[in-house]
């Protein structure tokens, strides 16, 4: 969890590609699997992405994403289930039923978004903030006030998750039943918990803010420390990326 | 390096001065602490010093501040930093970036340095904070300590002549805030940098600082050179501050009559101390 | 009280253990130090006295409760815990409904809720802030805050991670008298510590905790006299132990000031 978006330290080709080809490749990706109807792309699509993570050194964490995923797909998976009547029962538990139109639908909507929101995170994992941040502004302009708050708030995405844990630590420690069986319980329990965190969050923010103030935030023109430039890789991952997105709508 | 006249300051949304009419003139090449009970106004200096008051803290502001011959007033936070390095006390809350070269870089780069120049001083400010070696990590994977470290090591990085820092070791363990402490003494000798510190831990404090402030609900109560002020045991204790045990025990010592000397302000004085209230009385 | 028998854990099967083997027993109305670098697992085995971690080889008992089998939750009215940071504690409006929070889950009474309310406010001195919000208050208020929280509950234990941190000297004095006044009515402290000083001051037995294992664990003065211990878990004796160490007996048992006072006026016949 703590994983889902901060970037993993290494030196794959992955890593090395230029910050716009990965976020093309994201964008793509999503598209695609948007656009696409066909269940074997999409699950090609996934299985690429778990390949992309193997190759580049980065499988260990980005399971933890993955177990993330398969929970939001599950969730999805049992909502189409429900939703969608037609087609032949093929299970039928009381007044319930599952029918096999329905299994494909949610199998078919999980597998989607999966396939759609993996690329988003292994490109986060793979970029530096800075970097994304920096190919943002110098080659597609993007105003650096702007870029800076996205890459600042990725970099706190840990700080705020570690701030959680031990919130919601501190509150079973002194009674509060939200260590329990029941999800429903245990979600209404954790929801008042957010005060602490936004507490918190806005004594670290008002402190940051004066801590880029005394480090010339916002003077001006800036100057770029590591400036990329597109390699021959590039250019071969782009096409690559653009032939997934031709496939994607044509499938 | 320093020169505050007759400053007073009250936060716009208080309903008192936070500093009340402060005269602090401090030396190039000096290594000064300040210390204080919580809400004794050690923060507000600082801010002060680097112009984060009256520009990015605003409130009612009389007096003068000028810091290496700039007054704070016409001169923004941005200006300073140039001369006026900082680091604060929680360091997780300094770091915006992912990676610890990036880090530094973050700070030169709004400051348009080319790279050339960018390369050079983030290995020397890396190796000025005795980090080489974190060069290339990620910055959320980081100790305390070494999160601090990286706080200093961004702020020397603009080659600053003067380094406040706001109780920088609060959340590291002894060892943690000697050895941040012996990385100070040393940028304060080999670099002649000047150091103003707010620290808590006296004892550590008071082995490196040259002087010391003591500060109480806006004022300065105490300056004077390190030794001078811990003699004033009784005023320390009174004013809730931390003294030194050695100090404390002096106090003991001559309140009952057994010791007239001077105030002993670290262990072997105070082993000089015990060695001739025992011989003299055999 | 607590048994902690052949401990062993790691936050992961991959990761490497950040504790191994760490036994150890404390009674009823003892008053524990346990003192060691960052990253030596003092919060890790903390968490394990409550629950929040379970043991991964070895057990750990609470009053004669596994801590695998009983929740954290339920653990709770027996071991209280102190947070380092007590804004990750505190989120009601009010002082008084902060101390009422974790009340509400054990009492349902609730005249006696009001009264332990009192009580507690009282000891603790917040008896003039309990319609106060809790975030307009000072560091050193908010932290006596959530010490009243969990010493409402009238745990048997109380554990505390680094009470004293960020706080000035007089705040530090407050908590830690706070805590000795409970300590000498009978409830069992286990304190995590930077502070040589507070150690020495408060605690009557050290435990030395060196990567993952105890390297030492003793009467405080004995610990402190243990040199090679200490440098070699980054450590080093209070000032006053350092001055005793520098005689040729060590001045036997001394730790703070006033032991070294009194014993200074001892051997000069006063
Ligand atoms: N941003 C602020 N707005 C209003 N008042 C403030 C602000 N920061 C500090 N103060 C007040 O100024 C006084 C001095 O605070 P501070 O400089 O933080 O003290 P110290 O660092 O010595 O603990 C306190 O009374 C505090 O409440
Ligand atoms: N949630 C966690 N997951 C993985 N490792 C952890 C976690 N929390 C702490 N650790 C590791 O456990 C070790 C001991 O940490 P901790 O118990 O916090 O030490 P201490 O409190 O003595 O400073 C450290 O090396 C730390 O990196
Ligand atoms: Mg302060
Ligand atoms: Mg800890």
């Amino acid at each position: 969890m703590k994983s889902l978006l901060t970037y993993v330290n290494g030196e794959s080709f992955f890593h090395r590609l230029h910050p716009l080809t990965k976020l093309a490749w994201a964008v793509a990706a999503c598209v695609a699997c948007f656009a696409s109807g066909s269940l074997p792309f999409v699950a090609a699509m996934v299985i690429l992405c778990i390949l992309i993570a193997v190759f580049g050194g980065i499988f260990s964490e980005a399971l933890s994403v993955l177990k993330f995923f398969g929970v939001v797909a599950a969730i999805l998976f049992v909502l189409q289930i429900v939703f969608v009547r037609s087609g032949i029962v093929v299970i039928s538990l009381g007044g319930f039923s599952v029918t096999d139109e329905g299994l494909l639908a949610a199998f078919f909507v999980s597998l989607r978004t999966v396939g759609s929101l993996a690329p988003l995170s292994l490109m986060i994992m793979f970029t530096p903030t800075t970097a994304l941040s920096a190919a943002l502004t110098d080659n597609l302009r993007v105003p650096y006030k702007y870029t800076f708050i996205v890459t600042a708030a990725l970099r706190f995405i840990p700080t705020f998750t570690d701030e959680m844990d031990h919130i919601v630590q501190a509150q079973i420690s002194r009674g509060h039943a939200i260590d329990g069986k029941n999800p429903v319980k245990r979600f209404f329990g954790i929801l008042p918990m957010s005060i602490p965190l936004l507490v918190s969050s806005v004594r670290r923010i008002d402190q940051m803010a004066i801590s880029l103030e005394t480090r010339g935030f916002g003077l001006g023109v800036r100057s770029t420390y590591k400036k990329q430039s597109f390699k021959a890789g590039d250019f071969i991952a782009l096409a690559f990326v653009a032939l997934i997105l031709v496939l994607g709508i044509a499938l | 390096m320093i020169e505050i006249d007759n400053l007073t300051f009250q936060y716009n949304n208080s309903d008192r001065p936070a500093l009340k009419d402060i005269c602090l003139h401090v030396e190039k090449g000096g290594f000064t602490g300040i210390i204080g009970p919580s809400g004794a106004g050690k923060s507000t200096l600082t801010y002060c010093i680097n112009g984060v008051v009256p520009h990015y803290l605003t409130g009612d502001f009389y007096g003068s501040v000028r810091v290496c011959g700039l007054d704070t007033v016409d001169n923004g936070c941005m200006v300073l930093s140039r001369h006026v390095g900082s680091v604060f006390q929680d360091p997780e809350s300094q770091i915006v970036t992912s990676v610890v070269e990036d880090e530094i870089a973050f700070g030169l780069e709004n400051f348009n340095t080319p790279y050339d120049e960018m390369e050079k001083r983030i290995t020397e400010s890396l190796e000025m904070a005795d980090i080489s070696h974190l060069r290339h990590r990620d910055t959320a994977g980081l100790s305390g300590g070494q999160k601090q470290r990286v706080a200093i090591a961004t702020a020397i990085a603009l080659r600053p002549e003067v380094l406040v820092l706001d109780e920088p070791t609060s959340e590291l363990d002894p060892e943690g805030s000697a050895s941040i402490f012996e990385t100070l003494s040393r940028l304060n000798h080999e670099y002649g940098m000047t150091i103003v510190i707010v620290e808590q831990k006296v004892m550590l404090l008071s082995k490196h600082s040259k002087r010391l402030i003591v500060m109480q609900d806006g004022r300065i109560v105490l300056d004077g050179m390190t030794r001078e002020v811990l003699r004033h045991s009784e005023k320390l204790v009174e004013l809730g501050i931390n003294c030194p045990r050695v100090v404390e025990l002096a106090g003991k010592l001559s309140k009952n009559g057994l010791y007239q000397g001077d105030c002993p302000t670290d262990v072997d004085e105070a082993y000089t101390m015990v060695t001739d209230i025992l011989r003299r009385q055999k | 009280m607590i048994q902690v028998d052949g401990l062993s854990f790691s936050y992961s099967k991959k990761l490497p253990s950040i504790l191994s083997e760490v036994s150890f027993n404390i009674q009823k109305g003892e008053f524990v130090a346990l003192i060691g670098q960052n990253g030596a697992g003092k919060t890790t085995l903390l968490k394990q006295l409550n629950g929040l971690l379970k043991p991964t080889r070895g057990s750990v008992k609470i009053c004669g409760m596994d801590t695998r089998t009983h929740r954290t939750s339920l653990l709770a009215r027996h071991i209280g815990y102190l947070f380092q940071n007590p804004d990750h504690q505190i989120f009601c409006e009010t002082v008084g409904s902060e101390i009422e929070f974790g009340l509400k889950n054990i009492l349902q009474d609730e005249d006696i809720i009001n009264e332990r309310i009192k009580e507690i406010s009282a000891l603790l001195s917040l008896g003039d802030k309990l319609d106060k919000s809790p975030f307009s208050l000072s560091r050193g208020e908010r932290q006596r805050v959530a010490l009243a929280s969990v010493v409402a509950l009238k745990p048997d234990i109380l554990v505390l991670d680094e009470p004293t941190t960020g706080q000035d000297y007089r705040e530090c004095m407050e908590i830690m008298d706070i805590v000795k006044g409970l300590n000498d009515s009978g409830t069992t402290v286990i304190m995590v510590s930077h502070d040589m000083e507070v150690v020495a001051e408060y605690a009557r037995r050290t435990i030395v905790l060196r990567g993952g294992t105890v390297a030492a664990d003793g009467a405080t003065p004995d610990i402190f006299r243990k040199t090679d211990i200490l440098s070699s878990s980054n450590l080093r004796p209070p000032q006053i132990v350092e001055l005793a160490l520098k005689f040729e007996d060590g001045f036997h048992t001394v730790v703070t000031a006033e032991d070294m006072y009194c014993e200074i006026a001892r051997r000069c016949g006063k």
